[in-house]
């Protein structure tokens, strides 16, 4: 029971993990597309969800979680990250949600917050979101399954909030969007994560062109509400 | 089972590059080109060709009156496409101060490959202060069709490229079958090893052209690596405007590890997006060469 109500704790957006300043790429497609509302958000999430976080972000959360606090393995799946990530706002702003969640986590006391600052003000790790949420969630002893749910829910709801921050859908709307969307969550989260032989084998996919656009053009736009 | 027997020391291509993870099975082509561009005499040329069937070569072009050290070569397909369980190899070795642009004639379609996908790899080594400009015509995926592409690339500090990969898919009944899957698979390493930039990603006929397609209402996809320190690099502004001329969605950002940009783009068709590809390389090209690319005849 414990275990569920941390879970919750975690999930929930009361938490200051900092990701409010980041739409993901919403903004970014909301200004492409004028009549962007939530048939296009739930395109949107889908895609997302499906062709990025499921074997790019759960991946990498669920190794670092699996790396025990081994920091040379979690410097790879954090360098595998940053390769990996080709749009720089989503490289940058992943880097900056995972240093805001470690800030929070370290002045809380979370068990290997405080090694994984130290590393990070080191400059040994980059401190990609993913990978922070999987040192920090295994430290409160939640385990495997339930941090890719945790990091899943955060993705799906943290897009759905943009968008009704941007005035793309209504409260009502939007939880229609996250209901027609958790049962794709739901299909990804049952996928199996291999951990490869080798930390230089760390395959983490994505294909989200049409977010990666959107997130380009938005990075050069004059007037932004998220940082991403 | 490795494809070829040569030795290392004929390239700067180390064997781990090499052909790896195939998943085709079945009795396709095997077929392994390499080509090595040096600089003498003022130009650039091929010190080492092997171009089996179906590949094919034109001689070198000097295409550039102004800038004779670059060479322009054709590729071709001397088959029609690829096919079931089709391996087709690519090696380009950039040797330094050689300047090529390397482009084909014309899109080539992948057929129906049943359940043997067919599989492209390209392996390129690029020496501080060579310049290539890979830029083949979009591949056209036929119902059914099942392609691996696997790219990698060795950078030197000081080396320069253009390298553009684009697929759309196409019914020739127009009936809107899907193509099977595609899977794209990309490393650009330096000269020690160490990862600069990394792609990965399996899609789906079905998804590609599906109501939730990571690709919105487009259907047809290009990617460019612009591969260059900081200073040489196009204007993004640049490249989005030449895009959007085209009637393509385009965007380009700054990869990992100061490696040069990564520009994606979308258009309704393979047309489209060959228009696009074409206007964003232009700006590419002059960026990193100080030339307009030469009219290409096909």
């Amino acid at each position: 029971m414990l275990a569920a109500l941390l879970a919750l704790q975690h999930a929930d957006s009361a938490f200051p993990s900092g990701s409010f300043a980041f739409s993901n790429g919403i903004e970014g497609l909301a200004a492409l597309e004028p009549n962007f509302g939530a048939d296009g958000l739930a395109r949107a999430v889908t895609a997302i969800l499906r062709h990025r976080w499921a074997r790019s972000e759960r991946v990498a959360l669920t190794l670092a979680h699996r790396a025990t606090g081994d920091f040379v393995r979690l410097a790879a799946i954090d360098e595998a990250i940053e390769a990996a990530t080709l749009a720089e706002t989503m490289r940058q702003g992943s880097r900056r949600n995972g240093a805001s969640l470690l800030v929070t986590h370290a002045r809380l006391g979370t068990p290997g917050a405080a090694e994984l600052r130290a590393a990070l003000s080191a400059g040994t790790v980059f401190g990609h979101l993913a990978m922070v949420q999987g040192v920090l969630w295994r430290g409160l002893g939640l385990d495997e399954a339930a941090a890719a749910q945790i990091s899943g829910y955060q993705t799906l709801a943290g897009l759905v909030t943009a968008a009704i921050r941007l005035g793309g859908v209504g409260a009502i709307e939007a939880q229609r969007v996250v209901g027609e969307v958790l049962p794709v969550l739901a299909e990804v989260l049952a996928e199996p994560v291999e951990t490869p032989a080798t930390p230089d084998a760390i395959r983490l996919e994505s294909f989200t062109p049409l977010v990666e656009i959107a997130a380009a053009r938005h990075a050069r736009a004059d007037l932004r509400l998220f940082a991403n | 089972m490795p494809l070829r027997t040569r030795s290392v020391g004929q390239c700067c291509l180390r064997p781990e590059m090499l052909h790896t993870g195939p998943m085709t099975a079945g009795a396709g082509r095997r077929s392994q080109a390499t080509l090595v561009f040096a600089k003498g005499g003022g130009k650039t040329v091929l010190t080492r060709q092997t171009v089996p069937y179906p590949f094919h070569i034109t001689r070198l072009f000097q295409l550039h009156p102004q800038k004779p050290d670059l060479a322009t070569l054709f590729l071709q397909s001397a088959s029609g496409g690829l096919y079931r369980a089709d391996r087709l190899g690519l090696d380009i070795e950039m040797r330094g101060e050689a300047h090529a642009h390397v482009t084909t004639q014309s899109a080539t379609v992948v057929h129906d490959t049943g359940a043997s996908p067919a599989r492209q790899e390209t392996r390129l080594d690029l020496a501080s202060g060579s310049l290539l400009a890979l830029q083949p015509d979009p591949l056209v995926l036929f119902p059914g069709a099942a392609l691996e592409l696997d790219t990698r690339i060795v950078l030197d500090r000081g080396a320069s490229a253009i390298v553009t990969e684009s697929f759309a898919s196409h019914d020739p009944r127009g009936e809107g079958r899907p193509f099977e899957s595609i899977s794209i698979a990309l490393e650009i390493t330096d000269r020690s090893g160490r990862r600069l930039a990394t792609e990965n990603a399996v899609v789906h006929g079905e998804d590609f052209a599906g109501p939730s397609s990571p690709l919105g209402s487009y259907r047809a996809y290009g990617s460019m690596l612009i591969l260059a320190t900081e200073a040489a690099l196009p204007d993004i502004n640049e490249l989005h405007d030449a895009m959007g001329a085209a009637n393509c969605l385009g965007g380009a950002s700054r990869l990992p590890n100061n490696a040069g940009l990564s520009l994606r783009l979308l258009a309704p068709d393979g047309g489209h997006l060959a228009r696009g590809l074409d206007a964003a390389f232009a700006t590419a090209f002059k960026a990193l060469s100080g030339l307009q690319p030469g009219r290409r005849r096909k």
